[in-house]
């Protein structure tokens, strides 16, 4: 059969040579536009606003000119009544195609996520080239989702790569958190069916924090500062680096303290309904500030620093729990908890109706002072002259 | 009985590489959830389901201890008569040709979603085909070496997965409750599960070239737990980060795995694509082994000289594309027919011809073989 096989195998490897040179996907990479920041917004007429990201290769100003006075970036806007539309519009306004494969972010307009963004994330979720890990923002309402695209900053040239640092960079600020395309559709597939989307907006800078709530894919209210921080304690049952300052009474004047606390949750509940949940919080605090080096650290004052930080943890846990309950949404996998225990029960409470808003709510918070100081150790006393 | 190929020098390394490499593909591009209809905890049912499999692997072993023969289709010929033994080999080459045509439209489907998505799929399969043709030409003994040059690459990948168990994405909370439904709906759904192990039918066709001093049990057995580990990691790993309802309606969800995963950096900013090529190399394995599978029946049924396989690999191969051309796409395909007929073929059918095989003394021939 040698020469049959090799005959074969010829006319084979042409075919094949000739499948290539056909092939339709065959594009170079100056033929695609590289798309790495997408924003989605609704106009007033409910039009759907789509704006993109687009890197432009250039070589920081013409020679002799000023250096620095090029834009690194383009972005460029569609409006339709729907989102594949709108970005087909966007592709007849570039010479290359439109390539998702390198998509960090996706800006979502206030407007729209208050109207809902089911119809926007039934589109992400088909798209293939589009990466599952893609960060989600909802940009807030007092300025424009392409204006928000378009700002530059300094730190980073390319603003939906600012986002993508930002977050890689894991800030531990306990103000927000970054949701992926993902853990969104994750999160809204729970049994409360409530997510949360990271905040932001542009005033001199791009400032990231809060966090945007959402329930069957509308946005019905917002987590602010350390509330976001609290949120994700609930939810992920740990907080890191999270910076309370407390004033307490010492020496006979008033002192003001900052610590830094890491800290756990524990759930448990009684099946009663309403239902009683127990929320037990543990966590290490580390003095950060006292003051002056003058004021020690003494053990009255670190007893009366833990009473102050315990009650301010509970009470921010509390209000934050409060300020869910009364959007009805409950965005911590408490609810799924109870109903992946036991099912017939959590059938009794009517969770998304009226069991979370009437749950009963006990909060018992316990830190421990572990650090007094890192570099430096000012309660010494020194002995002699 | 069908003179066997010298080349019976297949050791026990061979014979585990051939046991994973035959069913783990399309197991794996479409786990955990393969049926219109499905359960939480396709962890466990995964788990479950290779069970049979493995009495299958003791009961194989038995035989060939019995009679001393490796070749059990041919060993099936000798003790029955030609009214069984040719509808069996006939039904086994339909189950086999319409596993080859679910996979090639399969393949067809992944390539579109996630590498050529403008590229017809007309063109991905013609391409596809001929390549496999090309290795068919070659023989089981080239197979055999392209499958252990790429398993220790495929083990590795789908053993790293593992870890994922340790990253911050992952809650223990998506995988509760662990029975979510009665027993009965649990069995049924564990019944569809154990088609994903159906591509080992293919060892009745392998057997025979491997070394008599190979312990068969042990190292298919050895096999079968490689594919059920990889099958337990997808399925946990992705049931704990993405939670059942994504889960389930993803096409691919190794693939959305490690897209979910995978760390973006510097020249591999799309992992995910860099190891979807690799699932690519274990489509051709599959293929591979099952085009050679059914041209092997072939031969059974019209036996041509080893010269002449060619012309049975042509047909196989034609019919596949002839088919696969001709009909849609895997749309809202019908899992059920699929899924029965796999478990039918791959474990009812070779179970009962091997305890045939038991009960029948070691000598005395039946008197329908025509040696």
């Amino acid at each position: 059969m040698g020469t049959c096989k090799k005959t074969v195998f010829c006319v084979l490897l042409i075919s094949l040579i000739c499948l290539t040179g056909c092939n339709t996907d065959s594009k170079e990479i100056d033929e695609r536009t590289i798309i790495v920041g997408m924003g989605i917004d609704k106009n007033e007429e409910g039009q759907f606003i789509v704006s993109i990201q687009v890197p432009v290769i250039v070589s920081g100003g013409q020679q002799g000119g000023e250096e620095g006075l090029v834009s690194e970036f383009e972005t460029l806007s569609s409006t339709h009544n729907t989102v594949w539309e709108a970005i087909a519009n966007l592709e007849a306004q570039t010479p290359t195609i439109l390539f998702f494969g390198q998509l960090k972010s996706i800006m979502i307009g206030e407007r729209l996520a208050k109207e809902g963004i089911e119809q926007v994330m039934d589109v992400l979720d088909r798209r293939a080239p589009l990466s599952n890990d893609v960060l989600l923002l909802v940009v807030r309402e007092k300025g424009e989702v392409r204006e928000f695209l378009k700002n530059e900053t300094q730190l980073v040239n390319l603003p939906a790569l600012y986002i993508d640092r930002f977050f890689t960079a894991e800030q531990k600020l306990s103000r927000t958190d970054d949701v992926k395309l993902f853990e969104y559709r994750r999160d809204r597939n729970m049994i409360s069916n409530a997510a949360t989307i990271p905040l932001a907006f542009y005033d001199i800078n791009t400032v990231i924090e809060d966090m945007a709530v959402f329930k069957n894919g509308k946005m019905e209210g917002e987590l602010i500062g350390k509330e976001a921080g609290i949120s994700g304690l609930l939810k992920e049952r740990k907080m890191e680096n999270i910076n309370y300052t407390v004033t307490i009474e010492g020496e006979g004047r008033s002192l003001e303290a900052s610590i830094r606390a890491n800290m756990d949750l524990s759930y448990s509940f009684t099946e009663t309904n309403p239902v009683k949940i127990h929320l037990e919080a543990t966590g290490k605090g580390e003095l950060v500030h006292l003051e002056t080096h003058k004021d020690r650290a003494s053990e009255e004052t670190i007893d009366e620093l833990h009473k102050k930080l315990e009650e301010n943890i509970k009470k921010d846990i509390d209000n934050t729990i409060t300020k869910m309950k009364g959007i009805n949404v409950e965005p911590w996998l408490i609810g799924h908890r109870i109903w992946s225990k036991n099912y017939a029960y959590f059938e009794t409470l009517n969770w998304n109706e009226t069991g979370w808003k009437d749950a009963q709510i006990d909060v018992n918070v316990n830190v421990e002072m572990e650090q007094t100081g890192q570099r430096i150790l000012p309660e010494k006393i020194k002995l002699g002259r | 009985m069908d003179p066997i190929s010298q080349e019976t020098n297949n050791g026990k390394g061979e014979l585990i590489t051939f046991t994973y490499s035959s069913t783990i593909t399309l197991g794996l591009i479409f786990l955990p959830y393969i049926s219109e209809t499905e359960i939480r905890s396709a962890w466990l049912k995964v788990v479950l389901a290779v069970f049979p499999y493995f009495l299958l692997m003791y009961l194989i072993n038995k035989v060939i201890k019995k009679h001393g023969e490796q070749d059990i289709l041919g060993l099936f010929k000798q003790k029955s008569y030609k009214i069984f033994y040719y509808p069996v080999v006939l039904y086994l080459l339909f189950g086999t040709f319409y596993a080859s045509l679910t996979g090639t439209k399969s393949l067809s489907i992944i390539v579109q979603t996630y590498l050529l998505q403008d590229t017809d799929q007309a063109v991905i399969i013609v391409a596809f085909l001929l390549v496999a043709f090309l290795g068919l030409l070659y023989g089981i003994r080239t197979i055999t070496r392209m499958l252990v040059l790429s398993f220790l690459l495929e083990v590795a990948i789908v053993f790293s997965l593992s870890f994922i168990i340790l990253s911050e994405d992952f809650r223990w909370i998506n995988l509760a409750p662990v029975f979510s439904t009665d027993i009965l709906t649990f069995g049924r759904s564990i019944l569809s599960d154990m088609s994903r192990y159906g591509g080992v039918v293919t060892l009745l066709a392998f057997l025979p070239y491997v070394n008599k001093s190979v312990n068969i049990f042990k190292a298919t057995s050895l096999g079968l737990l490689l594919v059920m580990y990889s099958y337990f990691v997808v399925c946990f790993t992705a049931l704990g980060i993405f939670g059942f309802e994504q889960a389930m309606n993803f096409l691919s969800p190794a693939t959305a795995l490690i897209q979910a995963t995978s760390a973006r950096t510097g020249i591999l900013e799309r992992m995910d694509l860099f190891f979807l090529s690799i699932w690519i190399m274990s489509f051709y394995k599959i293929a591979l082994i099952h085009f050679w599978f059914g041209t092997f029946l072939m031969n059974r049924i019209i036996k041509v000289k080893p010269k002449r396989e060619w012309i049975h690999v042509c047909i196989f191969v034609a019919l596949i594309a002839a088919i696969s051309l001709s009909t849609p796409s895997l749309i809202n395909f019908s899992w059920e027919p699929f899924n029965l007929n796999t478990l039918f073929y791959s474990l009812v059918v070779p179970m009962i011809l091997v305890s045939y095989l038991l009960i029948r003394s070691k000598k005395g021939a039946g008197t329908g073989g025509d040696m």
